[in-house]
């Protein structure tokens, strides 16, 4: 048995998904996501040779996010949502940060936006490391897992692991510590790093970007499968930088949105399999956020050596392949760190650690760029400063639709396959999207937002 | 003298799973700090638990776990040369859980010689609630079992 899904004891019934299984059909069912955050399942029925559906389950618990954060004060939002997941809280803290300063009218600019960047260059050091080296790399290389994959490849997993210390190091410089940070508030910082303790991080980033570059090539020449597909990216884009926390949201078919806009573009659909919800483009259908997309629309905001880079890894501006995302993932961590490096170059220290920011009586909108996709929140706010209503829309629940045509894809070129194989084939695909199973879980309440919008 | 580590794992917005972390707390005032004897916490993240494991002899490991028995019952594993029960392990609300850690640094010869890790069976894991009776009995087992380690070792 290939990996540890027999292992797993509390995988989902069969019986849950009710669907006809007669003779000339084959399902393959992965009742575990190897090596995905959180709990996921995927479902595929195949009859006569042909894909009939594929599915893709989120088993975790419903999660009451929306729900708790409403009479809660404003300046709660980032460390309540920062605990929607623990790899990426600082996506969850900035797209809150972002819409309460929305709401009040307010703009963090100078010294303090620029750490905002840094700590995002930390996140994505941290969960690009991650998933590089420990996740999707042994997909590539024939291994159940990074584990797996150690014995055999430690220098590479030793440099994954310093990569992705070095963002958690980052995290915890800004953050206060490592996993959850407390540091973050709406408007700034509670304290702001003195220039020597940034200039600590010189050398490692120094390393860092030697090393992602590394891993970049290293990446391109692994075996990937021929499948390009013809993608709606959608990321932030902003004119004058590549895209973390501010800009508006385009995508390669047209759109050119405000983030305030975000609602009569998107709606989210609950599909009755899961209880993470499918989001949609109004007058179109599955979307593409991540690593590719900011790639694909910002290639000419990248610096001039991660172009470079990338050019020699046969990506010359896009990449339609979801399994050379590990190429873009190596290459947005050699511009992480080397955005790090600017930041630590051209840091003052400001006066204040925050800005005031008072958000009462108003709504606002934040989109920030999570390692995995665009992450988007909305809130209204009452006079008192409390929040009377949330949204939140995870990077995994805009992707969902998408990994499930991508399935529907690649399936057929590999049914020829035994199902553990196939199996494995799949999983691969999915993990692709780096999929936050855990982020993507929230619970719907279909009446509750819009009555009041 | 071997150097000893204790590390308490877990998350201590989430019910039970702060068990391990209560076990190290509550041990740091019981145990006077030399040389030999260092109690740190973790999250449980893998790196910073592989981190943890550096340059001492022996971890005394404790974190809550779902084993399908009566909550606040205490398992005790040592895993210096074999990987920890699969099942016991597997659901750990941490990216790379504790048996990663651990096989993680057994491949990269990072694992101390003697690893022990204490797994005491949770009953809630849910977030904000606090530790439930059955789990404060576990903990004070564990405490108890860890001291006892700690004077044979």
């Amino acid at each position: 048995m290939p990996r540890h899904f027999g292992e797993k004891a509390r995988t989902m019934s069969d019986e849950s998904v009710p669907h006809p299984t007669p003779e000339n059909s084959r399902r393959i069912s992965v009742d575990y996501l190897a090596r995905v955050e959180g709990e996921g399942a995927m479902h595929v029925w195949t009859r006569d040779g042909v894909v009939e559906d594929v599915k893709l389950k989120i088993f975790e618990p419903p999660r009451f996010f929306e729900a708790f954060l409403r009479q809660r004060s404003f300046t709660e939002a980032p460390d309540i949502t920062a605990r929607i997941c623990g790899i990426c809280p600082v996506a969850y803290q900035m797209s809150a940060c972002h819409a309460m300063e929305r709401a009040a009218g307010v703009k963090v600019e100078g010294p303090l936006r620029e750490l905002r960047r840094l700590l995002y260059c930390g996140e994505w050091l941290e969960s690009h490391g991650l998933h590089v080296f420990m996740l999707h790399a042994p997909d590539f290389l024939g291994y159940e897992s990074g584990i797996a994959m150690a014995a055999d490849h430690r220098p590479l997993v030793e440099m994954g692991l310093r990569l992705k210390k070095l963002g958690n190091t980052i995290g915890s410089l800004l953050g206060g510590r490592e996993i959850h940070p407390v540091n973050i508030k709406v408007g700034g910082f509670y304290k702001v790093p003195r220039q020597r303790d940034l200039d600590s991080l010189r050398e490692e980033l120094k390393w860092g970007a030697d090393a992602s570059e590394k891993t970049a090539r290293w990446a391109a020449d692994l075996p990937f499968p021929d499948f390009e597909q013809d993608y709606e990216f959608v990321s932030l884009s902003h004119p004058g930088e590549y895209p973390m926390n501010e800009g508006r949201l385009v995508s390669n078919r047209g759109l050119d949105i405000d983030v305030a806009n975000y609602e009569d573009h998107f709606e989210e659909q609950h599909a009755p399999y899961t209880n993470a919800l499918h989001s949609v483009k109004k007058g179109s259908d599955s979307y593409f956020v991540g690593p590719m997309a900011r790639f694909a629309l910002n290639f000419d905001r990248l610096t001039d050596r991660c172009r470079s880079v990338a050019r020699e890894c046969g990506l010359d501006g896009i990449c339609r392949n979801p399994f050379q995302s590990i190429i873009v993932r190596s290459i947005e961590m050699l511009y992480a760190c080397e955005e790090a490096l600017r930041v630590i170059e051209q840091y003052e220290r400001p006066d204040r650690p925050a800005i005031d920011v008072d958000p009462s009586g108003s709504r606002g909108w934040g989109l920030t760029e999570a390692p995995r996709g665009s992450l988007f929140h909305r809130y209204d706010i009452d006079d008192d400063g409390l929040i009377t209503s949330a949204k939140i829309v995870p990077p995994t629940s805009q992707n969902q639709l998408r990994i499930e045509k991508d399935l529907r894809e690649f399936v057929p070129r590999y049914l020829e396959l035994p199902d553990d194989k196939l199996q494995w084939h799949c999983e691969q695909a999915i993990r692709n999207y780096d999929p936050c199973i855990s982020c993507a879980t929230h619970f719907l309440k279909l009446e509750r937002i819009d009555a009041t919008s | 003298m071997s150097t000893i580590r204790v590390i308490g794992v877990g998350n201590l917005f989430r019910g039970d799973d702060a068990a391990g972390r209560i076990v190290a707390r509550e041990l740091a005032s019981r145990i006077p700090s030399d040389a030999s004897v260092s109690i740190t916490e973790s999250s449980g993240e893998a790196g910073e638990l592989m981190e943890s494991f550096d340059g001492v002899d022996c971890v005394l490991l404790a974190d809550a776990i779902e084993a399908n028995a009566e909550p606040g019952r205490v398992f005790r594993f040592d895993a210096s040369d074999t990987p920890l029960p699969a099942p016991e392990f597997a659901c750990s609300t941490h990216a790379l859980g504790l048996s990663e850690s651990i096989e993680l640094a057994r491949a990269l010869e990072r694992l101390p010689s003697v690893v022990i890790v204490y797994g005491i069976q949770g009953e809630s894991f849910e977030h904000g609630k606090e530790i439930s009776p059955a789990v404060r009995r576990g903990i004070a087992e564990t405490m108890e079992r860890i001291l006892g380690d700690i004077g044979i070792l």
